[in-house]
């Protein structure tokens, strides 16, 4: 008799463990529902930027005589200030106070002489007076007896003070936002990851299936498989948050396009990988120390307070990379995979130091999954009774 | 995990027929957990063909032994072979196995569970597609194949678990309490399903802790108190090992006491019948005349003891109220 059975190699193990953790998430409605929702958060973010870039135009109303140039140089100034400017003529100073009041206009100018508005707006002031000053004093000029040419020829002399930027860099707020959310997505991300590994382990210990996969693969398979199956799911994660961001950045012409780049996304996913490692190597192994719930919670207690703490500090270095602490924070593997992207976004990290902090991230990654398998390896078949970190390691596999 | 070490045993107690047909050997076999000892020198067979009741109380040590067959116990002594070699990933293959702890993903569809399982034994996927089909058939379950676990009521969910243990065609099934929780209909499905193992040549063994089922289901059966193997063989074998046949006696309104006239060892009376147990050379002839000198004889049974009895002779009496039918 022989049933159609052969012997099955680890690599095989892996692989169907992995597809299976794979199937059960993706096609997973939670999973599918929670990455269209980021998506259009991501989205959201960009269009509602859009939307608070693109000012309305200032609305002035003009009632009575105005000196003839006064209207050619508001518009002038306005695209200066990179702003519009919309002109409408009123027939009374009675008809302006009604059109601000309604909102229609946003000020009017009476005579050529009073600025009427609700209350002071520093920019529109700034708008119109010089506007109307020039044009006064053109008027001015031709009354004191210069010709046309005269006129032209000492307002060409009048240009503006010519502008001297020291250390220009015309994407700094760009940087900035993309350095904070490039910390946040793989912070987000990486704790999404860690908590699937977590849930996965968790379940099959809980639910005692854990037995009968066992009784026909090895344990070391088992974590293996399953951290390359949401391994897989987590850089679908990161690929399609970052990939969205930079269709949504084209999309509404965002001043982060030029800092978003495709570079920048290759080095998150390599992030984003060892942070996940490391983080699911930890989480793999506290999971399997609990039978439970409650003791789960218990034995990642101290985890969940070390990845507080480098959140923390992600978000510090997050809006001031260039400090000294920032630095510190972006070598080390616990806070690296989030601090150093940040950093490399806002353009300060030199790429001598992100090899050197994802060198060091990956050899800490490899000794703590060596550590967290022993304990695996060790724990995760007591499906009877909750273990501590120190009893597992000392068990005998 | 580790291999189990080999070691050179004679052969168990409890193997009746050759060597060549025994499949599965455990030798020796011996764990402790800190001052328990949860299995001490066990050795039992599964031979070919043969379905092989493992029977003990609680605690008796009847899941170790089967969870050391898979690896997931590592016993401090002793061997565990298949077809003379030790236990690798080649026979593990070859094995099914229903643990006494149910537990399947309670998400997935039961054909992908089924189907994954069969898998993760080295059977190739569409195989292990068609099989899982073919055995949820067989379990009535076709039309349920495509729901995840978790809709399905306790009975069926049993069933999915026998699937997932069928679905290889395991030449070795090892099943761990696998009548616990069943109704009579699926107590007589799954007697079924391991006859028809057997007569494809598989070996099953399974525990219970029920001696009525152990007695209609198993070919051979092994005691097991305390850690130790108490008896083995067949139920014949095992009623015999208790000792002497029981005579059983019971005469309408007799005119005295059937203990004067019946003799032996009193097992139990009633004032119309009587149990004794009695020796070998007993005279049935003299003490049936005897037994019509004080009335009608309406019984006259002269056998082995029950196997209920024969396990109180062998574990006590505490222990038998345990495994009582």
């Amino acid at each position: 008799m022989s049933g159609p059975t052969g012997t099955i190699s680890s690599g095989r193990a892996v692989r169907l463990i992995a597809r299976r953790e794979l199937q059960a998430r993706l096609l997973s409605k939670a999973f599918l529902v929670s990455l269209a929702v980021t998506i259009a958060i991501v989205f959201g973010a960009f269009g509602i930027g859009a939307l608070i870039g693109d000012s309305d135009p200032v609305r002035i109303g003009l009632v009575g005589a105005q000196p003839p140039q006064a209207a050619a140089n508001v518009e002038a100034i306005a695209e200066l200030q990179d702003t519009e400017v919309e002109l409408t003529e009123l027939d009374s100073r009675d008809d302006a106070e009604a059109a601000i009041d309604t909102g229609e206009i946003d000020a009017a100018i009476v005579d050529g002489a009073e600025l009427v508005m609700r209350e002071t707006d520093d920019a529109l002031v700034a708008l119109v007076t010089p506007a109307w000053q020039q044009a006064a004093l053109v008027e001015g000029m031709a009354v004191a007896g210069l010709d046309d040419d005269g006129v032209e020829a000492a307002l060409t002399a009048a240009v503006p003070l010519r502008i001297v930027e020291l250390d220009a860099d015309p994407d700094s707020d760009a940087k900035e936002a993309v350095a904070f959310a490039s910390v946040i997505l793989l912070f987000v991300s990486i704790q999404i990851a860690g908590a699937y590994i977590m849930m996965g382990v968790f379940e099959e210990k809980s639910t005692k299936v854990v037995e009968l996969v066992l009784s026909s693969i090895r344990a070391r398979d088992l974590l293996a498989g399953k951290i390359v199956g949401v391994g897989v799911i987590g850089v679908v994660q990161v690929v399609a948050l970052a990939g969205s961001a930079l269709i949504a950045a084209s999309v509404f012409g965002s001043g982060a396009l030029p800092v978003l780049s495709f570079s920048l996304i290759g080095t998150a996913i390599v992030w984003f990988l060892l942070g996940y490692l490391l983080y699911g190597a930890i989480f793999a192994a506290g999971a399997s120390l609990a039978p439970r719930q409650e003791d789960a919670q218990s034995t990642l207690g101290p985890v969940s307070v070390v990845l507080m703490l480098s959140y923390f500090g992600a978000i510090f270095s997050a809006s001031d990379p260039e400090s000294v602490a920032s630095r510190i924070i972006s070598w080390l593997p616990i806070t690296a995979p989030f601090t150093m992207p940040g950093r490399m976004a806002s353009g300060d990290a030199l790429w001598w130091e992100v090899v050197g902090s994802m060198a060091l991230t990956a050899a800490a990654a490899a000794v703590v999954l060596l550590l967290a398998e022993r304990i695996y390896v060790r724990s995760i078949i007591h499906t009877d009774r909750k273990l501590g970190w120190r009893e597992a390691w000392s068990m005998r596999s | 995990m580790r291999r189990i070490r080999f070691l050179p045993v004679p052969d168990p107690p409890g193997a009746p027929t050759g060597q060549t047909d025994v499949m599965l050997s455990i030798s020796d076999l011996s764990k402790r957990y800190g001052e328990i000892v949860a299995v001490d020198s066990v050795s039992l067979s599964v031979p070919r063909g043969r379905i092989v009741g493992f029977v003990g109380p609680n605690g008796a040590g009847k899941s170790t032994t089967m969870r050391s067959i898979f690896g997931l116990v590592e016993p401090d002594h002793g061997s565990i072979t298949w077809d003379g070699a030790p236990v690798g990933p080649a026979a593990l293959a070859r094995f099914g196995y229903m643990p006494e702890q149910r537990g399947l993903y309670p998400k997935m569809k039961i054909l992908d569970q089924v189907a994954f399982f069969a898998e993760l034994k080295g059977v190739d996927r569409a195989t292990a597609r068609r099989r899982a089909a073919e055995i949820l058939a067989s379990l009535d379950l076709a039309d349920r194949s495509a729901e995840p676990l978790e809709k399905l009521s306790h009975g069926n969910q049993q069933r999915v678990q026998l699937a997932v243990s069928l679905a290889t065609d395991p030449e070795l099934l090892v099943l761990d309490e696998p009548f616990n929780g069943l109704d009579p209909v699926a107590v007589n499905t799954l007697q079924r399903a391991l006859r028809e193992r057997v007569e494809v040549g598989a070996g099953v063994l399974f525990s219970s802790h029920q001696l009525d089922l152990v007695e209609r289901v198993c070919d051979e059966l092994v005691i097991i108190v305390r850690g130790r193997v108490r008896a083995a063989g067949t139920v014949t074998d095992v009623r015999r090992s208790a000792g002497r046949h029981h005579l059983t006696v019971e005469v309408d309104r007799p005119t005295a006491p059937l203990g004067d006239v019946v003799t032996g060892t009193l097992v139990s009376s009633t004032t119309r019948s009587v149990v004794v147990a009695v020796d070998d050379d007993t005279e049935l002839d003299r003490v049936l005349a005897q037994a019509r000198s004080v009335g009608t004889v309406t019984r006259f049974e002269y056998d082995l003891p029950s196997l209920q009895d024969a396990f109180t002779a062998i574990a006590g009496a505490d222990l038998a109220a345990e495994v009582a039918a």
